[in-house]
């Protein structure tokens, strides 16, 4: 469980962080939002024990993070930029890992093992770190943020760098965490928290801009719209819908027998039933009808101030 | 803390991890070439001048203050050899905490549950160690001494102390002058500066008041050297030097200890 009440940070006159107040349940996977200096790295930071908050208390399982006390226990972290020593072997760097974080003898070679399995990065364990790829450089990383079986798992941008097929699979790695450790992740590709995350914090300029699942976060800011194709009148229809409540309606290209309308709702609301019956009063024939979500960058986008009012 | 595998176990760690990096190093190489070509090159001259001072009469030799062997070669050598480290142990130090805080390296290892001393002290140990090798393959030249001639052993023994001694001194201002800074290059010229400022003190004593004097030749390295390479082990010198060593090591683990606060996003 990781828990911030009230953590700030300042760096000199910069405030990099400004009470910032969440939680993430045990066995959740969260993902911080935000644009590059919203204070993702700088909490991230904090939570590790590196950088003494200036303000506020954070707690993490059983330690106790705040001014004066940064010791951390039970956590693993990738950093961003994964810094490794590039003269040492996979094999043997993760050795050394496993014996800063108290693993010795048959229990630490075990453990190597494991996480090199579970990571993906066995094929490289002979390798030299400095003639690995990018890509294997974060699953080392990863690997070692593994080790020990930490209850909590810190995650700078884990996916940063990554080709797709590696991205994929690091999301099903930490997907399948879910319900055993606690993960918090940074990010800023949004649909990435909104594949495998079960809360999103936005943070944006150094406070907490919002917290909800994605699913809440996308109805807070209203409803995103339909697409409809039907048959029929086009006009009666747009008539129709435009009674009905749309902000506004737009008559794409011919799609099949029938035509393509994108239908755009300020509220929130289940319109789906009406907007059937509009193409039935119009005597239109209708042939699909799909509800259409706003996406995370639009409710992030609204959310920061940076896409129009909600 | 949980995590823990014993006082020393991540000490030892880090002291493996540093030891192997250093006989990767290139930098450490070069280091050991040039500290023993240096090294040879001192012990021929001494040779050498001492041979020819054996030609002279005793009379001749006790005016230039040079009687025994270990007057004639031994003292210099020794001295030289800790004049010599000097230079070289900047370089081998300078990368131990800073190029980790360049590189995120020590934001890596402090997200671990070690403790800041743990890291130094594994460090020291490595570069001690290193430095120690090159001390015995320096001297290794001077036990060829005991086969031509016949050296006081005391000597050798009390300078090997002092050498070993220094060298821990040089090597914990060096790593405390490495962990206030990410830059590798200031931490070299800092260190080889502080080294030279606390070494070239002592050259003064002659020109300044007595009283000023005496204190330099407290706080000189090159006084505190004296007896060692002398044939003379004083309970003050050794204090001294494990006080300088404790308090630079301390000094260091407060700073790593403190990173967080100079730490930017």
């Amino acid at each position: 469980m990781i828990e911030a009440i009230g953590l700030g940070k300042t760096f000199g006159r910069n405030v990099a962080l400004q009470d910032a107040t969440f939680r993430v349940a045990k066995g959740e996977v969260a993902a911080f939002l935000g644009m590059n200096g919203a204070g993702k790295t700088t909490t991230l930071r904090i939570l590790t024990g590196f950088l003494p908050p200036t303000s506020g208390r954070a707690r993490i399982g059983e330690s106790e993070i705040g001014p004066g006390n940064g010791a951390v226990c039970g956590v693993g972290y990738l950093p961003e930029r994964m810094p490794l020593y590039a003269e040492m072997r996979v094999g043997g760097y993760l050795r050394y890992a496993a014996a800063m974080k108290g693993l010795a003898g048959g229990e630490a070679r075990r453990e190597v093992g494991r996480v090199l399995e579970r990571s993906g990065a066995d094929v490289v364990a002979d390798r030299r770190i400095a003639g690995i790829s990018h890509g294997y450089r974060r699953r080392v990383g990863l690997a070692q943020a593994l080790l020990g079986d930490p209850p909590v798992l810190l995650l700078d941008e884990p996916t940063a760098g990554l080709d797709p097929e590696q991205a994929a699979e690091l999301r099903a790695l930490i997907s399948a965490l879910a319900g055993k450790v606690t993960v918090l992740l940074s990010t800023h590709i949004l649909e990435e928290a909104s594949r495998i995350c079960s809360k999103v914090i936005i943070l944006h300029e150094g406070r907490v801009a919002a917290i909800d699942t994605p699913n809440r976060l996308r109805d807070r800011v209203g409803q995103g719209g339909y697409t409809l194709v039907a048959a029929g009148d086009v006009e009666a229809i747009r008539a129709g819908l435009l009674s009905l409540g749309a902000a506004a309606v737009r008559v794409g290209d011919e799609e099949g027998e029938g035509r393509c309308f994108d239908i755009e709702f300020t509220a929130s609301g289940e319109e789906g039933p009406g907007i059937a019956r509009v193409v039935a009063d119009a005597k239109g024939r209708l042939f699909e009808l799909k509800k259409r979500r706003p996406s995370l960058e639009e409710v992030f986008l609204r959310l920061t101030g940076r896409g129009g009012s909600s | 803390m949980p995590g823990d595998r014993g006082v020393t176990g991540k000490a030892f760690a880090v002291a493996k991890r540093e030891t192997a990096s250093f006989f990767h190093s290139p930098v450490a190489w070069v280091t050991g070439t040039v500290f023993l070509l240096l090294d040879g090159y001192f012990f021929y001259t001494f040779v050498t001048y001492y041979h020819l001072l054996c030609l002279r009469t005793p009379e001749s030799r006790r005016e230039l203050g040079v009687l025994t062997l270990s007057e004639g070669v031994i003292r210099p050598l020794l001295e030289n050899v800790s004049f010599i480290a000097i230079l070289v142990i900047p370089l081998l130090t300078m990368g131990l905490f800073a190029r980790e805080r360049r590189d995120g390296l020590l934001e890596m290892n402090l997200s671990w549950p070690v403790r800041p001393w743990e890291i130094v002290a594994g460090k020291f140990a490595a570069a001690l160690l290193f430095f120690t090798s090159l001390s015995v393959l320096a001297l290794l030249e001077a036990v060829w001494l005991f086969r031509v001639a016949d050296p006081d052993p005391g000597v050798f023994v009390s300078g090997f102390t002092g050498l070993f001694l220094v060298g821990s001194a040089f090597i914990a201002v060096g790593i405390l002058l490495s962990s206030i800074t990410a830059n590798v290059i200031a931490a070299a010229v800092s260190t080889f500066c502080a080294l030279l400022a606390a070494w070239s003190i002592g050259w003064t004593v002659t020109i300044v008041p007595v009283a000023l004097s005496r204190a330099i030749e407290k706080i000189s390295l090159l006084h505190r050297t004296h007896g060692f390479f002398g044939g003379v082990i004083d309970a003050g010198d050794i204090a001294f030097f494990l006080a300088l060593t404790a308090a630079a090591l301390t000094g260091a683990a407060r700073f790593i200890a403190s990173s967080g606060w100079r730490g930017k996003e």
